[in-house]
């Protein structure tokens, strides 16, 4: 009884959020903030990225937006040299980053801790020396213009309205096939590797291919996020993949949650619509935005989710004392 | 040419040994690399250079940089890591991440972004020794940071209160039982450590500028010479800081300017692949 | 020909002789012990067995097959699990999510299988579930199944290790000082569950263990090391009575 009804509810919020998220362009008044919502959307899956890997899996990572460049690059070059539209300038991205999550990993499955960090970090800052300095292919500081617009089916994208859409698509099944993941028998190996290596070892889990496909996973994500992006803003530059980007990306799983799956979401609002809100401080905004965030770890090491969900347990056991107890039962 | 490159490679080699000895002392008392040093070491050098600009003489400019930076030094460790170091590992390092960001954007609005002259301590002209030139910065540099080097070896070897550091990052509850306050310890290693990055800094910046963009590249390769050294190892620090110098410099000379900056990572790659425990260190086998 | 044989396995660290060509036997459904003085060098035969340590010279076979140069998961594929001697769970992880991670290696879902053939995905995973519950559920466990493994007591955590062993399906269950902490009423509960265990599961068991009472309470065949050399074997009687073994532990004593 008391589950058909817990269902039902979850059933009605599902649609209810459904709903807003299908209207929510509509509701937003303009471009720039349409802009900013789709940003929200990259990075919860930039954010989801790397709550795959340092969440789930434990493996810290100072770099990803290296691969968050590497994919914006890849989709620029490929659609500017080549003319590739949409569907497989994605799909090549995703491989691209993939390799290189491959390439990261051979070195980082030796290290841990904050080597691990500092590998992923230097990873990072090599990219980011590479994109300024290949100017023949990268075009250097200067970046590259004239990303064509997304199509695929014969449809085009011209609207930041209709990226939301696009963005949306993404967005959904990325935190889907998170979710599916980590309650999967895949997912127990990352946690048992975070939890314990020698211990996951002896469950008969070979922890080094599992932190390969962690790192690949990872960055597969990372060049999703990097193609829509691309495809989206028209231009990309050096400017946008520094390590200021990775801390960001980390911030918007750890803000949230790590290791939770709703984390990267909550940490995709809280990380983008803070320093618009922060907007009249002027220039001092990202140092405020840096101290709220560096008090947000320091009184909530968890993330915001777990301590309001515990919050909220409090709250409804208050209220309902009958449900709380029928729980444990 | 050889030998110019070979001196400069030195000169800046022995500034990331400086910078690398900080880095291996917080090592040592935290287990992790602080991620914050090299935004430390940056508003260090800015701090120096803006009492300058404003007329405190140049000596005077130096002194009061360096005491600032290690109160930042301080602060990092009262209000920060204090904090965090019981939730997790990841946290602590978060946490310094966070303050780097913090301070790097701080830099970027108090001192702007652009790169900004550093006077030189050294004068500029060049001295004649033997047939050869050599320029007071280059031996100037070279002669500071050994002695400061040495200065610390004979703090943490010989002078009571460098051994109970040593003692409390070594092994903290032992130094506890020994009647060492440890957290007092620790909070001068992260004083000194600020400090040396102060000093590393303000030998760094005529050649580099000062600019709120420094504090990434120049951090890693403090990172990137401690660990090839050996980290937690002062002559570990030393030698590895001289090595990534020599091997940046003549890289830059026989390869390409341009990736000057990617070959201390190159090098950082290549250790932690193949001895993460660094040149001067032992391997130690993992113990279930 | 015997479950497990060690012949002749030495491991060196560092110039320094830890284990030194020790012999030992596991028969089928045996419940066998490894006992001797602190630093003995039990743990590092464990350590060899599962493939933690390489083995320095000698040979380590199981089944009839040589495992030496195996890795530790393909070890536990081969049908060894272990314990470790303090508690090594997947603390934020529930205590039935540990034991599902024990049948990681009985299981094949992989991690596009979500995508493709998500109905194939479901049924291991429910199949897997309902698995993990019965060893729970065995164990006295299935009470506490959704807590946090960190958040239950000691006791329950040291049969959560065991019962996350057994998912792997051994042949041979290594468990590294199962008594440590427990008072003697535990033990005697210990002794009890380890034999059925063993009727249970049909399987081998290896105790490392310091506790006397439950050694010679349980053990059928009883080796004992010291400083890294195997100085007695027999029931546990034959121990007992050996001039050797007396004088090990004795000699500790004082």
């Amino acid at each position: 009884m008391k589950k058909s009804n817990s269902k039902g509810t979850k059933i009605i919020v599902i649609l209810v959020a459904a709903a807003i998220l299908l209207v929510l362009p509509f509701l937003l008044p303009n471009d720039y903030i349409t802009q900013i919502v789709n940003m929200i959307g990259i990075y919860i899956i930039l954010g989801t990225s790397i709550n795959i890997l340092t969440g789930y899996t434990g493996q810290l990572s100072l770099g990803q937006a290296a691969f968050f460049g590497i994919g914006a690059y890849a989709t620029a070059l490929l659609n500017t040299r080549l003319g590739l539209s949409f569907i497989p300038c994605l799909l090549i991205a995703m491989v691209i980053t993939g390799v290189f999550g491959l390439i990261l990993a051979v070195p980082a499955l030796k290290v841990k801790g904050s080597y691990l960090a500092l590998l992923t970090m230097g990873f990072g800052e090599v990219i980011r020396i590479i994109m300024v300095n290949w100017k023949e292919v990268t075009n250097g500081t200067a970046g590259i213009l004239g990303i064509e617009d997304a199509s695929f089916f014969g449809l085009v994208l011209g609207t930041l309205k209709q990226y939301y859409y696009l963005i949306l698509i993404f967005v959904v099944a990325g935190i889907l096939y998170q979710r599916a993941l980590v309650k999967s028998r895949t997912g127990r190996a990352l946690v048992a590797i975070r939890e314990d290596v020698d211990a996951a070892e002896l469950c008969g889990i070979n922890v080094t291919t599992y932190k390969i496909r962690a790192f690949v996973l990872s960055a597969v994500y990372c060049g999703i996020a990097g193609t829509l992006y691309a495809m989206m803003i028209h231009y990309v530059s050096p400017d946008t993949f520094v390590s200021n980007t990775s801390s960001v990306i980390l911030w918007t799983a750890i803000v949230g949650g790590f290791g939770t799956v709703v984390g990267p979401v909550i940490g995709g609002v809280v990380m983008q619509v803070l320093p618009e809100v922060l907007r009249f401080l002027g220039s001092w905004r990202l140092v405020i935005y840096g101290l709220i965030l560096l008090i947000v770890i320091l009184c909530f090491p968890g993330g915001i989710f777990p301590y309001a969900e515990r919050g909220f347990n409090r709250i409804r056991r208050k209220i309902r004392p009958e449900s709380a107890s029928a729980r444990k039962e | 040419m050889l030998i110019q490159q070979l001196l400069n490679g030195l000169t800046n080699g022995s500034i990331y040994a400086l910078m690398a000895v900080g880095v291996t002392m917080v090592y040592k008392a935290l287990g992790m690399l602080n991620f914050a040093h090299g935004d430390i070491l940056m508003v260090g050098t800015f701090i120096c250079l803006t009492l300058y600009s404003v007329g405190v003489p140049f000596a005077l400019a130096i002194i009061l940089s360096i005491v600032s930076a290690s109160i930042l030094g301080f602060a990092l460790e009262r209000f920060v890591i204090r904090r965090v170091e019981f939730s997790s590992f990841v946290n602590l390092l978060i946490a310094t991440v966070g303050v780097s960001y913090v301070l790097r954007n701080l830099a970027m609005v108090v001192w702007g972004t652009s790169p900004q002259l550093f006077p030189n301590i050294f004068s500029p002209t060049p001295w004649i020794i033997g047939g050869f030139m050599i320029s007071p910065r280059t031996l100037g540099t070279i002669i500071i940071s050994l002695v400061i080097i040495f200065l610390l070896h004979l703090f943490f070897t010989k002078v009571k209160l460098g051994k109970c550091m040593q003692l409390a990052c070594s092994d903290p509850e032992g130094a506890a039982m020994m009647g060492i306050n440890v957290s007092h310890m620790r909070f001068l290693t992260f004083g000194i450590s600020a400090a040396l990055a102060c000093i590393a800094g303000i030998l760094i910046a005529p050649l580099s500028y000062a600019r709120a963009d420094m504090s990434a590249i120049v951090g890693m390769k403090a990172f990137a010479a401690a660990i090839l050294g050996g980290i937690g190892n002062l002559w570990g620090a030393l030698l590895g800081g001289v090595i990534l110098g020599v091997v940046e410099a003549l890289g830059a000379t026989y390869i390409s300017t341009a990736y000057k900056d990617a070959f201390s990572f190159i090098i950082l790659f290549v250790v932690l692949y193949v001895k993460p425990t660094g040149l001067l260190n032992k391997r130690v086998e993992n113990k279930l | 020909m015997a479950l497990l044989e060690l012949r002749n396995v030495s491991k060196v660290f560092g110039g320094l002789k830890a284990v030194d060509s020790v012999d030992l036997k596991v028969e089928d459904e045996q419940i066998a012990a490894l006992i001797g003085p602190n630093g003995a060098g039990k743990t590092t035969v464990f350590n060899m067995i599962t493939g933690a340590y390489k083995v320095s010279t000698g040979d380590i076979t199981f089944n009839g097959e040589n495992i030496c140069k195996y890795k530790p998961h393909i070890i536990v594929e081969k049908g060894i699990a272990r314990t470790f001697q303090n508690i090594r769970l997947f603390k934020k992880a529930t205590v039935l999510e540990n034991v599902m991670t024990g049948f990681h290696c009985k299981t094949k879902t992989g991690m596009l299988n979500i995508i493709y053939n998500p109905m194939m995905t479901r049924r291991e995973e429910q199949e897997v579930q309902e698995k993990s519950m019965e060893i729970l559920k065995f164990l006295g466990l299935d009470g506490v199944a959704d807590l946090q493994a960190a958040n239950i007591p000691y006791g329950h955590q040291r049969l959560l290790e065991i019962g996350r062993a057994l998912a792997t399906s051994p042949k041979l269950l290594l468990l590294d000082e199962p008594a440590a902490g427990m008072n003697s009423a535990e033990k005697q509960e210990l002794i009890k569950t380890i034999r059925s265990i063993r009727d249970t599961y049909h399987l081998a068991v290896l105790l490392v263990e310091h506790d006397m009472e439950l050694v010679m309470g349980i053990s059928e065949d009883i080796t004992v090391l010291n400083y890294g050399r195997r100085i007695a074997n027999g029931s546990a009687s034959e121990v007992q009575n050996n001039e050797a073994v007396i004088e090990a532990y004795l000699g500790r004593k004082e």
